[in-house]
């Protein structure tokens, strides 16, 4: 029986140790607010303020509706993607 | 391995272990300050062991039942049952069973208890209508509102780690008599784990570790968790780490964008056996909160986050007794640290706005009773709280990285930097008995508070005075409840207390954005008063228990939002919100029932319930409408849920927790997105929900416990009212605790 606990308390010990990493490895809030100077700053969905502008250094992380040209875009590469799989899938159907 | 470390620490802390054997020492005392049992009363047999003989007796009921002690409302441990006060307790397994996310969600089924949340890193308890800076939180004794506890919800309780809470009691109804400011609607008494020790003992260890993983924010949870005894001295340490991810809600809301965040936490406690029945206790426990959203404010333009939530409270307790003339003796030095950063990112003005502010509080709490007989118990005691406020702010350029600097820009932080504030009190309390049948519970506090604001450098702009702002209100508050004992297993209360909240820093100083106006400063304000008027039965009869209480709360000096308009009579309108300062404008009531009950049938099984309602209306001399309904009182509401367990090993639970909707509101309710995310026009207000929530746990050894929720299992999307944030939709939580 004090083996069994010993065992437990280790699992135990060494899932929380490996949880902890895991957790701690994934930013919750994906990096809203955070400083960029170029979209690839930010994670997707995340867009920076500045669009990559030249003559604005700096800008944060933000959603795309924050900046209607970047949404536009975004929906545009939505449709986009979604005209493509269609395209794949009629493909597919087709085989 | 880790027990052998561990021994081998406590070992060198507390010198060398004598190898040789010895005689046990003298056996000393057990009782720690509040621990149970009470003895019954010369003049009335207990009830307890009748109900332990009676076969449809179970321990499928709750915890929350009337022979559960509670400190809270007295100062002595007293039975639920025989406490003159609506009261309540969670005791250690209840924590267990909750596998609660954050200590808010201890408080969310306690009967008329609401937990609002501005946002997922929030929880502020609604008890009676009252909220934020007229519910006192404690812990361990001490209190957690300090000189800038906000006007409405505060996330105070949320920066305290629920794994380190032992018991959590509540009493509603006013408080101030014992503790002081604040307590208005009613006060939460945290009670914090203890290194386990046993007199006479030489070396013991122990500890737990804790894992809990929930769908619906994807959290992980983690904590851990050991103690030791060495001889006279028992020590444990302990610490969570905690993330949140996205909050997914009901069915139709999905993911809500602005409510992960970080945590960290740890707290420790060194317990020394001074002599016979007295104890020195150190103890220091701490929360860090990174980059928690505030979702209510959360717009792809215009979003605010608290980036740093830090909070820090050590304390040093002496505890014991000594004859009949001095029990349960208590003297508490306190030191805390209440950090806040706040960013606010306005892509609209190309700016980021920083504020920072740090309060600091040191404390001196002592309390004690003295036995004046058969028929008299004395409860006495007195606190002094020192608060000092840094506060600070700065902008900062989105495109351009700039800093702009308090004085270089005009503006300052939310509170005039060094300001400080005292507040304090003694009081008396006495349990009389003068006739079997008949208990009387008195007393009364003088308090004072003091707060002291340096020249606002904003004077200017606010057009308030460039003088220092001295200020120092004195008054008593005043309590007594009558308690009638027709039987053995019911009592009969009346009770009339008073409650007063001293004006803080925050009505005072505060500048800045806030719900639905832009604050500014005042110079002067009295505290707010209340009275409270309760009628209620207490019941404990075999199967049943129960207790019902109508409340009613007269208030006089309320603090209030007080809008501002120009010579044309036009609002004052800064940075797109209403201008407003607080003013002792109000006055009005608060009324309502409560009511709990609890059946133990047999095999097992035990149905639980309670249901709560309340009202209430403010005065506005100087607003239209003059008489409006108070902000954000909750709707009629309740609970109902059936318990099973079996031999303290497995236990299953089936909850429905509801609410009415609530479109009784205020101007300031309607101008609020969390309940009118529309706006004004056409708001309906918050709409009515039931959502059923399935438990189960098992021991499945000696040492291990798992615990299982299926909650919302409707999927449905509600919100508490006030909240600005969804509950979290059909989600599955899972609590694996190892004890070794």
């Amino acid at each position: 029986m004090r083996l069994m606990t010993q065992w437990l308390a280790v699992t135990a010990l060494a899932l929380t140790l490996g949880g902890i990493s895991a957790a701690a490895c994934d930013d919750p809030n994906n990096d809203v607010g955070a400083r960029c100077t170029q979209a690839i700053d930010c994670t997707p969905p995340l867009v920076c303020s500045n669009r990559d502008a030249t003559d604005v250094a700096l800008g944060i992380c933000v959603y795309p509706e924050a900046l209607p040209d970047a949404a536009t875009d975004a929906a545009t590469d939505a449709a986009a993607d979604a005209a493509a799989d269609a395209d794949l899938s009629s493909d597919a159907s087709g085989v | 391995m880790l027990h052998t470390v561990f021994v081998l620490a406590l070992v060198a802390a507390s010198g060398s272990p004598d190898p040789r054997p010895t005689a046990p020492p003298p056996r000393r005392s057990t009782a720690p300050r509040f621990q149970p049992i009470l003895p019954p009363p010369p003049d009335r047999p207990h009830p307890r062991p009748r109900l332990r003989r009676r076969p449809w007796t179970n321990p499928a009921a709750s915890e929350t039942e009337p022979y559960q002690t509670v400190v809270i409302g007295g100062l002595k441990p007293a039975k639920v049952l025989n406490s003159p006060r609506s009261v309540d307790s969670l005791g250690p397994r209840d924590l267990v069973d909750r596998a609660p996310r954050s200590t808010p969600d201890l408080l969310s089924d306690l009967p008329s208890v609401v937990v609002q949340r501005t946002n997922h890193g929030g929880g502020s308890p609604f008890i009676r209508g009252f909220t934020g800076q007229q519910i006192l939180l404690m812990l361990d004794g001490v209190r957690l509102n300090n000189a800038t506890t906000r006007y409405g919800p505060n996330q105070m309780l949320n920066t305290v780690d629920p794994h380190m809470v032992r018991r959590v009691e509540v009493l509603r109804g006013p408080g101030s008599l014992l503790y002081g400011s604040d307590a208005i609607g009613g006060a939460v008494g945290l009670w914090s784990r203890e290194p386990s020790y046993v007199p006479g003992a030489r070396y013991r260890w122990g500890g737990s570790l804790t894992s809990r993983f929930s769908t619906a924010d994807r959290s992980q949870v983690y904590n851990a968790y050991a103690w030791g005894q060495a001889h006279r001295l028992a020590a444990g340490f302990g610490g969570s780490f905690k993330a949140f991810h996205t909050l997914v809600g009901g069915r139709g809301i999905g993911e809500q964008r602005g409510t992960g965040y970080l945590e960290g936490a740890w707290d420790g406690a060194l317990r020394v056996s001074l002599a016979s029945r007295w104890f020195l206790k150190v103890a220091s426990c701490s929360v860090r909160q990174y980059d928690v959203p505030r979702t209510d404010k959360f717009t792809p333009t215009d979003f605010r986050f608290f980036e740093k939530q830090f909070r820090d409270l050590a304390y040093l307790q002496l505890t014991g007794s000594r004859g009949h003339h001095l029990k349960d003796l208590r003297v508490t030095l306190s030191f805390q640290s209440h950090r806040e950063v706040r960013r606010r990112y306005r892509l609209a003005d190309d700016r980021i706005e920083v504020a920072s502010d740090r309060v600091t509080t040191a404390g001196l709490a002592f309390d004690g009773r003295t036995d004046l007989g058969r028929w008299s118990n004395l409860v006495w005691g007195g606190d002094l709280y020192l608060d000092r406020v840094r506060s600070d702010a700065l902008h900062e350029s989105i495109s351009t990285g700039a800093i702009t600097s308090m004085d270089a820009g005009g503006f300052r932080g939310q509170f005039v930097d060094r300001s400080t504030m005292v507040q304090g009190g003694v009081f008396l309390y006495d349990e009389i008995r003068p006739l079997p049948w008949l208990h009387l519970h008195a007393g009364g506090r003088v308090a004072f508070s003091h707060v002291d604001i340096p020249p606002d450098p904003m004077a200017d702009v606010y057009t308030i005075d460039t003088q220092r702002i001295r200020n120092t209100p004195v008054g008593p508050a005043l309590g007594l409840s009558l308690s009638f004992i027709p039987q053995t297993h019911l009592r009969l209360i009346t009770s009339v207390h008073q409650g007063f909240r001293a004006p803080n820093l925050d009505d005072y100083t505060r500048v800045g954005s806030e719900g639905v106006a832009f604050d500014l400063p005042t110079s002067r304000l009295a505290p707010e008063k209340t009275t409270t008027f309760e009628v209620g039965a207490k019941l404990a009869w075999r199967w049943l228990s129960a207790s019902v209480f109508g409340h009613y709360t007269l208030l006089r000096d309320f603090i209030a939002r007080r809008y501002l308009y120009d010579a044309g009579g036009q609002p004052v309108v800064i940075d797109g919100e209403p201008a407003a300062r607080r003013a002792n404008s109000a006055r009005g009531y608060l009324a309502g029932v409560e009511g709990f009950a609890q059946v133990r049938v047999a095999h097992g099984f035990a149905l639980r319930a309670w249901l709560s309602w309340t009202r209430g209306d403010l005065e506005l001399p100087l607003q239209d409408p003059a008489t409006q309904p108070m902000r954000r009182v909750s709707p009629l509401q309740g609970f109902v849920a059936v318990r099973w367990r079996r031999a303290n090993r497995y236990w299953a639970e089936v909850a429905v927790r509801w609410s009415a909707r609530q479109d009784r509101l205020s101007p300031g309710d309607l101008n609020d997105t969390r309940i009118c995310p529309a706006g004004p026009v056409g708001c309906a207000g918050t709409p009515d929900f039931a959502i059923i929530n399935v438990a189960a746990g098992v021991r499945m050894h000696r040492h291990v416990n798992l615990t299982f929720r299926l909650e919302n299992l409707a999927n449905e999307a509600y919100k508490w009212h006030g909240s600005g944030v969804y509950g979290p939709g059909l989600s599955a939580t899972a609590e694996l605790r190892v004890r070794y």
